[in-house]
């Protein structure tokens, strides 16, 4: 409270006049508090904070910045630091696009880039600013180098993992190719071989895309490919997009092969009428489900084979055993028809 | 046979046939291992580890808790495998290699002979 008292003699009175001052005290204790711990924010171990004028100018910066890059506070207090002489030049487009988008949006990042330090090295930093809306512009930044050479080596270790295997199957490869025998040893050389490229073009299929999926359309490009330079007016190939999960995608191109090496032996390829229709759709019921279907017309005489072959085994458990799915064949006179299908995920 | 992989499942069949062992089944997830331990009697399991997308160390406790022998063949180096149930395993590697396995094999059959 604040008095204040004053006599007026000729009316005998003493005026007192009252004014409390709780609430603009507590305001400006409010007021005080608020910008201290706002100041306490600022500095926050690890992340610096920048203040630029409209012309890209360093007007202020705080302690933790200076600290992360060298750059002195009289560089600063002199206006002799922009953000062009802390961007290497490879990445003055990317900056100057985020400025762009700071005119339109009033917003900053978030982005990564690298960033000169004042003794001219270079970090990796992850910024993200905004106009304050009095013509200047706050920008906050974290050194994320660490987290980016981890990436790095995540990178390399991918690179060499795929190095390994490409190689490991080339070795493989080798190894059954070596040497000759008779006829049965021949003939089995060369079923092998083609299960094993198969494989390793299933595998490149799942390197490119890095272990994560694989579109079903190229899947069944990439796996009949062999097949197509002398029956590419015998196969039709149509179906719904689909992304499988490169582990299975491996498991479908197995069983593709295994039909298709059957069709040029015995199937409808084995006859210049013969077709072949490979057809998928993606169902939605509970789950979503691939349904796919090869199915042969025009070909020789089909009867149901008296033992069933480890090909036409290893088609039907593709599905029931690896893909969590179920298959149907039917040897029908025309031709066999395969339908199997299995969860997407 | 714990193996998510129906070629690699057949060969280590193949290998335990050769062995005199009856296979009671191959099974490419925890639910149909787990399934197939309710309702056969197993002697002997052999597991793989990663099976895409689980990992088959709940059917490793549940063999534990039964006290059935099992070994792992895995990609894996067996010693840093995080899990408890996986400590102390035997591992046949990956591919199976044949001679450990008729060896593991054979042994547990002497423990079985002789009570």
């Amino acid at each position: 409270m604040v008095l204040n008292a004053r006599r007026i003699d000729h009316m005998q009175l003493i005026l007192l006049a009252i004014e409390d001052q709780t609430e603009s005290r507590r305001a400006d204790r409010a007021l005080r508090r608020s910008e201290e711990r706002l100041r306490r924010v600022l500095e926050t171990d690890a992340v610096g904070v920048l203040f630029f004028d409209q012309t890209g100018r360093v007007t202020d910066a705080n302690e933790v910045f200076l600290r992360m890059t060298g750059y002195s506070r009289e560089r600063i207090d002199a206006g002799q630091l922009t953000w062009r002489d802390m961007t290497p030049p490879e990445w003055v487009a990317a900056s100057e696009q985020q400025m762009d988008q700071l005119a339109k949006t009033g917003r900053i990042g978030p982005y990564e880039k690298d960033y000169f330090l004042a003794d001219g090295s270079r970090r990796w930093m992850l910024f993200a600013g905004r106009d304050l809306g009095d013509g200047a512009i706050v920008e906050f930044c974290i050194d994320n180098s660490e987290r980016k050479k981890a990436e790095e080596e995540r990178e390399f270790l991918l690179g060499e993992l795929n190095h390994r295997v490409k190689n490991i199957l080339a070795v493989i490869r080798s190894l059954a190719a070596q040497g000759h025998g008779g006829p049965e040893v021949e003939r089995y050389k060369a079923v092998f071989l083609a299960r094993l490229d198969a494989l390793v073009a299933a595998h490149a299929l799942a390197l490119e895309s890095r272990w994560s999926t694989i579109e079903l359309a190229e899947l069944v490009a990439r796996t009949l490919k062999p097949y197509m330079a002398e029956h590419s007016e015998a196969v039709e190939t149509s179906g719904d997009p689909v992304q499988l999960e490169a582990r299975r995608a491996l498991s479908v191109g197995l069983a593709l092969h295994e039909l298709a090496t059957n069709a040029v032996k015995y199937g409808a390829l084995s006859k210049p009428e013969g077709r072949v229709r490979v057809s998928w759709r993606l169902e939605k019921d509970s789950e979503q489900r691939v349904v796919f279907v090869w199915e042969e017309r025009d070909g020789p005489n089909v009867a149901p084979p008296e033992d069933i072959g480890f090909g036409t085994r290893l088609i039907r458990r593709v599905f029931s055993y690896e893909l969590n799915g179920d298959a149907e064949l039917e040897f029908r006179p025309e031709g066999i028809r395969l339908k199997g299908w299995f969860p997407l995920s | 046979v714990l193996e998510d992989q129906f070629l690699i499942a057949i060969e280590i069949e193949g290998m335990l046939d050769r062995l005199g062992c009856i296979v009671v089944g191959l099974v490419p997830t925890v639910a149909r291992a787990l399934a197939l331990l309710e309702r056969d009697r197993v002697d002997f399991a052999i597991l793989d580890v990663n099976l895409g997308r689980e990992r088959s160390a709940r059917v490793a406790e549940e063999l534990l808790a039964r006290g059935v022998p099992f070994a792992l063949s895995t990609g894996y180096e067996v010693q840093k495998l995080p899990e408890e149930a996986f400590r102390d395993a035997e591992h046949l590697g990956k591919p199976i290699d044949f001679h450990r396995l008729a060896e593991t094999v054979r042994r547990l059959m002497d423990v079985r002979e002789t009570p």
